[in-house]
């Protein structure tokens, strides 16, 4: 514990290129050594009791509305607590379009993550001027790249257009099953998308693994701290995306708790609120506050997976699990490398499906009517693992939801990978841009969606305020 | 070819209304191509490639009740989030990357409410009206559709 009276403290307001809002404190003694970091969210999100009152079959359309880049992982979590409300099964293709709209979510959501948010960092280096840091330096010195990663982004959403017409807030998944069959056109459209979307990701891998020979010490020591790390598994421990059940492994790679029903969630990870943000710390509820946090999103999915499902992906991963000394990766700069590998996965296995003929056919939907009262939905959203939870009443009316969503869950880990980094770069005597760039670039390696975490509007430019010991601000730095 | 997205989120009341005046403008001019969505997006580059003359519609919170100004590139635009990107950054990234000045054009509305909620405040729902007419007579104009 610092004694406020005697610290320093630098603000970085807003955190830049990250989908949302917010700011970082670093906290400075009077030695000028950094004692504390802090990631705050001052956006309120109101979903949960604006949805009150509704219809719970409106859900997996309402809910998409939380987010612009994440919408299918809210529907398809929405749908899937429906359904159980409903006790209604999903035909199998509609099960296969669900899937197919989820991968192309997670295809354009790391692709927006990595080419266009990440690799200015990695491409532009961390102290390049900060004007030009960011997509139009991209587009100015590496065009081809810049245009590859937009049109990877759109084949993403080319899978939510082809299959529902719209191409954000996709209406076209409902409570049991999908909306619209798949056309034969369609498919081929689709199909002859997969080699460049194929050639495009093994470019960043590439990009990614070329930084990583020329950076080793930056790449393995950038936020490197331990967690326990939570996603879905099939039942073979192999990565899954869109159903399976829950396993944490621990910081070295070993199985902690496996096969776990989303379902029975509240049995397994608790919240406690912290005074400086409105997002909440979870926690892996039997090692308690602490001991219990737990990172999720792909480093973690790839952490506490056995395999990959498809094979290009598969040698891949082999490749990151030789990165660790045990059998799970902790460096957070190595989600990049993972978010790659699992768009790699997800454009293979958006190949497979789409090869099963049974895609086309027009048994989308199921239908039945409210069963029981609640209802709970899980699925890894390209952030990491979304839990939609809703009780209602016996006309079919929501009376509580609960919204357990990814960034909130990496929440302690963000703030963790701050203080790490901050502790590594900052130097009170010479506070240099690029030494804060790599503070916001920890935030960044964790892609969090506050807008989904918070439902947040607005932006300010980037503002960092060092106080003295007496709470005086004795120099500001603006940018943006 | 006239291309026209409308954007915004249809559950912050008049943020909605680019995306009701572009299903209004859909119903109205069947020929033309009318895209809708959140927020502007960068997948939309791609798309504009293939027009003339590009149309936003989106709200605003302050000034003219509805407006229409020409966007130009500008240089050290920035993308903070793909949640605030702004049409000045899109006409300078497809400046940047395919070699063209884009003939680009906002229409914005002000609105009055951006609290949660699905329905467009009495004044915005006006100011619509005054935007269909005036994008009407632009679409009528343009050789291609015509």
């Amino acid at each position: 514990m610092d004694n406020p009276s005697t610290s320093k403290r630098i603000v970085i307001s807003p955190v830049t290129r990250i989908e949302g809002h917010a700011k970082i404190t670093i906290r400075l003694s009077d030695s000028g050594k950094v004692e504390d970091a802090q990631f705050h969210v001052n956006e309120f999100r109101g979903f949960e009791k604006f949805c009150e009152g509704r219809v719970y079959t409106e859900m997996p359309s309402i809910t998409p509305r939380i987010c612009g880049i994440c919408p299918v992982s809210h529907s398809v979590s929405s749908a899937k607590a429906c359904e159980m409300i409903m006790r209604v099964e999903v035909p199998y293709t509609g099960t296969l379009l669900r899937r197919l709209m989820h991968l192309g979510q997670v295809i354009s959501s790391h692709a927006l993550s990595f080419f266009h948010l990440s690799s200015p960092d990695i491409l532009l280096g961390w102290d390049y001027d900060p004007a030009k840091r960011n997509i139009i330096g991209i587009a100015e010195k590496f065009p081809d790249l810049a245009v590859r990663g937009i049109r990877l982004r759109k084949f993403g959403q080319e899978l939510s257009e082809r299959l529902t017409g719209k191409k954000i807030h996709t209406m076209g998944i409902v409570a049991g099953g999908a909306s619209f069959p798949l056309t034969s056109e369609n498919r081929q459209a689709l199909l002859d998308w997969i080699p460049e979307a194929i050639k495009t990701t093994q470019m960043g891998i590439e990009l990614f693994k070329k930084y990583y020979d020329s950076h080793r010490e930056e790449v393995e020591s950038f936020a490197n701290f331990e967690t326990l790390h939570l996603g879905t598994v099939g039942p073979n421990g192999e990565h899954e995306l869109y159903d399976g059940k829950l396993r944490f492994v621990d910081a070295t790679g070993k199985i902690v708790a496996d096969q776990l029903n989303p379902r029975n969630y509240l049995e397994f990870i608790a919240e406690r609120p912290v005074e400086w943000s409105y997002l909440k710390y979870p926690y892996y509820k039997p090692y308690g506050f602490g001991k219990g946090f737990y990172r999720v999103g792909p480093l973690s999915r790839l952490n506490v997976a056995a395999m990959m499902k498809t094979p290009l992906a598969q040698k891949e991963f082999l490749s990151f699990k030789a990165l660790a000394k045990t059998s799970a990766v902790n460096g957070c700069f190595f989600y990049h490398y993972a978010r790659l590998i699992e768009t790699l996965s997800a454009v293979e296995e958006v190949k497979m499906i789409l090869d099963d003929t049974r895609i086309l056919s027009s048994e989308v939907q199921a239908t039945a009517s409210r069963n029981q009262a609640e209802g709970i939905g899980c699925s890894e959203a390209p952030r990491g693992t979304l839990f939609h939870h809703y009780t209602t009443s016996n006309d079919g009316l929501l009376t509580k939801i609960n919204l357990l969503i990814a960034t909130g869950q990496m929440n302690p880990s963000m703030n963790r990978s701050i203080l790490e980094v901050a502790r590594q770069y900052i130097d009170a005597k010479d506070i240099k841009e690029g030494a804060l760039n790599r503070v916001e670039a920890a935030i960044r390696c964790f892609d969090p969606c506050l807008s989904c975490s918070t439902h947040a509007i607005g932006s300010m430019p980037l503002l960092i305020e060092i106080e003295d010991h007496k709470g005086s601000i004795i120099n500001t730095i603006r940018r943006g | 070819m006239i291309l026209l997205v409308g954007y915004g989120n249809v559950m912050r009341c008049d943020d909605a209304v680019g995306v009701f005046v572009a299903r209004k403008m859909a119903e109205a001019f069947p020929h033309l191509t009318v895209k809708t969505a959140h927020q502007l997006n960068l997948e939309l580059l791609e798309d504009a490639v293939s027009f003339d003359k590009i149309i936003f519609v989106d709200a605003s919170e302050s000034g003219e009740e509805v407006a229409l100004k020409k966007i130009e590139p500008v240089g050290g635009a920035k993308l903070i989030s793909s949640h605030h990107f702004r049409p000045e950054l899109f006409s300078e990234l497809f400046k940047t990357l395919y070699g063209k000045q884009l003939d680009l054009y906002l229409c914005t509305i002000r609105g009055d409410s951006f609290e949660i909620g699905n329905i467009l405040s009495d004044n915005a729902y006006t100011r619509c009206q005054k935007a269909i007419e005036m994008l009407s007579a632009i679409i009528q104009q343009d050789a291609a559709y015509a």
